[in-house]
């Protein structure tokens, strides 16, 4: 038999049980069943006993019925006394019925809450999750100048660099510069998607961002550098599917009507993250799924 | 014969209570556990907006906007309109780690047009006699409060906190303009993110 059939038929009895014996409700329903058992039995005995009367050509007087009501009241209390083992059986046995309704509840409970537990927790993996956008390496500086080598990773394979190049700002402080798309927390929640980074140019501190030297983003098809790979290096993914999600994701970058539409992009800004740098200093930068950019973990400062 | 129904009966009893004792416990530590975990998603989630601006004009080679800094407590700081040369605004902010969680400092507004180091400087448009205003709003207590201002000082010397960096966000006029007329507010993250979105 299914356990879970059992289980309406047994809360129900348990919820019925439950409310009998605590709610005043309850307890008026079950003094108005024994009030009418006893009014019941009374009203049978003085009937009884007017009709003897009756028959006797006797009239029933206002002390004999009250004697005879007395009488009906000592008896039902001698029979409740009489069948007080009985009642007990019958009460440890509701709580019984109760205790273990109550212990199937929780372990129902107890099993929501589990999986619950194991979303919340998931959900916290993946927003304290951070991706690797680019490893930066200084290998000049003078305070006028700075040349540095960047290496690019993709979120997918973040155990090596994608691309590297390097690159010369004016100044002593580096701004790497990225084109960012934050998607909604739902989709980042739920490990659907994952924030992007698709770093642009660097500039320094002494120039204009306009003045500073382009990363090669797009290729001639317009698709991010980052993001093209030869079919061999596409791992786990089908080369159509690979390149439906860069016309997916090159949708949203380019056209706001289609990130609308989406509904799944929180926002799509520009960032840049700073430093001031010496030369031999190395840092990481990552793109945070709670948003933004940052710098963290380096040891280079 | 000894009779053992009764004995039997309580332990039955007995173990029921127990099995229901433990089950509640266990269902508390669950609910706890679940509470801790939404606090953390919130906690995760949450955004401070130190800046809120509006592009007003973009023509001829210049960008005009509203800029508005807030305190802790969304009380209005410090409000600004410049025109800038070039199109593209970036607002910058020198994050500092601290406490478990990071805080940002508007440092200062530049354009694509214009290089970082002659951009408008904003550390002295919150500084409240050494305290940045911006963190005005709540409870620091005295130690914070100087702590903060001894941040403050660093910054505007030039000098670096340990594990601090900057942070820039700005419009890419080709893929996602500043819209003259719409309100965007630059959101901070805890954990040290920022970003900018329409408000």
């Amino acid at each position: 038999m299914d356990i879970e059939s059992l289980k309406g038929p047994l809360f129900a009895a348990a919820d019925a049980v439950s409310f009998l014996l605590t709610r005043p409700a309850g307890w008026a329903i079950l003094g108005g069943i024994l009030a009418l058992g006893f009014a019941l039995r009374a009203s049978g005995a003085l009937r009884d006993r007017f009709l003897a009367c009756e028959a006797s050509g006797r009239r029933m007087g206002a002390g004999q019925a009250l004697g005879i009501l007395l009488r009906e009241l000592y008896g039902s209390l001698a029979g409740a006394v009489a069948v007080l083992p009985t009642v007990a059986v019958v009460l440890v046995g509701a709580v019984l019925l109760v205790g273990v309704s109550d212990s199937v509840r929780r372990l129902d409970e107890i099993a929501e809450n589990r999986a619950r537990i194991s979303e919340l927790s998931a959900v916290v993996r993946n927003l304290e999750r951070r991706y690797r956008v680019a490893d930066v390496r200084v290998l000049s500086a003078d305070g006028r100048t700075a040349r540095l080598s960047l290496a690019f990773y993709d979120s997918r394979i973040p155990g090596k660099p994608v691309r590297t190049q390097e690159a010369a700002v004016e100044g002593s402080e580096v701004f790497v510069d990225a084109l960012v798309l934050d998607f909604a927390y739902s989709e980042i929640e739920s490990g659907r998607r994952v924030n992007l980074a698709l770093p642009y140019r660097v500039y320094g501190n002494l120039q204009a961002p306009a003045d500073g030297q382009e990363l090669a983003l797009l290729d001639e098809r317009g698709v991010p550098l980052l993001y093209r790979r030869a079919e061999a290096e596409i791992y786990g993914i089908e080369p159509e599917a690979y390149d439906a999600r860069l016309e997916e994701l090159m949708d949203l970058l380019e056209d706001e009507g289609a990130r609308r539409r989406a509904g799944i992009v929180r926002s799509v800004f520009g960032a840049a993250v700073r430093r001031r740098v010496r030369a031999g200093d190395s840092f990481t930068i990552w793109i945070e799924q709670t948003g933004g950019l940052t710098i963290k973990g380096d040891g280079g400062f | 014969m000894k009779r053992r129904g009764p004995g039997l009966f309580m332990a039955v009893l007995l173990v029921l209570a127990l099995a229901f004792l433990g089950l509640t416990a266990l269902t508390a530590l669950q609910k706890a556990e679940i509470a801790r975990l939404e606090r953390g998603i919130q906690s995760l989630k949450e955004e401070l907006v130190p800046i809120r601006f509006m592009v007003l004009e973009r023509d001829k080679g210049v960008v005009k906007a509203r800029v508005r800094m807030y305190d802790l407590a969304g009380n209005e700081v410090d409000l600004l309109e410049m025109t800038w040369p070039g199109t593209e605004l970036s607002f910058d902010f020198s994050v500092v780690p601290a406490s478990g969680r990071y805080l940002a400092f508007p440092r200062r507004i530049f354009t694509d047009r214009l290089a970082p180091s002659s951009g408008t400087n904003l550390f002295p448009r919150y500084d409240r006699a050494g305290f940045p205003g911006i963190f005005e709003g709540a409870e620091f207590g005295r130690l914070g409060r100087t702590r903060l201002s001894g941040l403050f000082q660093a910054l505007k010397e030039d000098r670096e906190p340990s594990g601090s960096f900057g942070s820039v966000v700005h419009d890419i006029a080709r893929i996602a303009a500043f819209e003259p007329g719409v309100v965007y507010k630059v959101v901070v993250r805890p954990k040290g993110g920022i970003e900018i979105l329409e408000d």
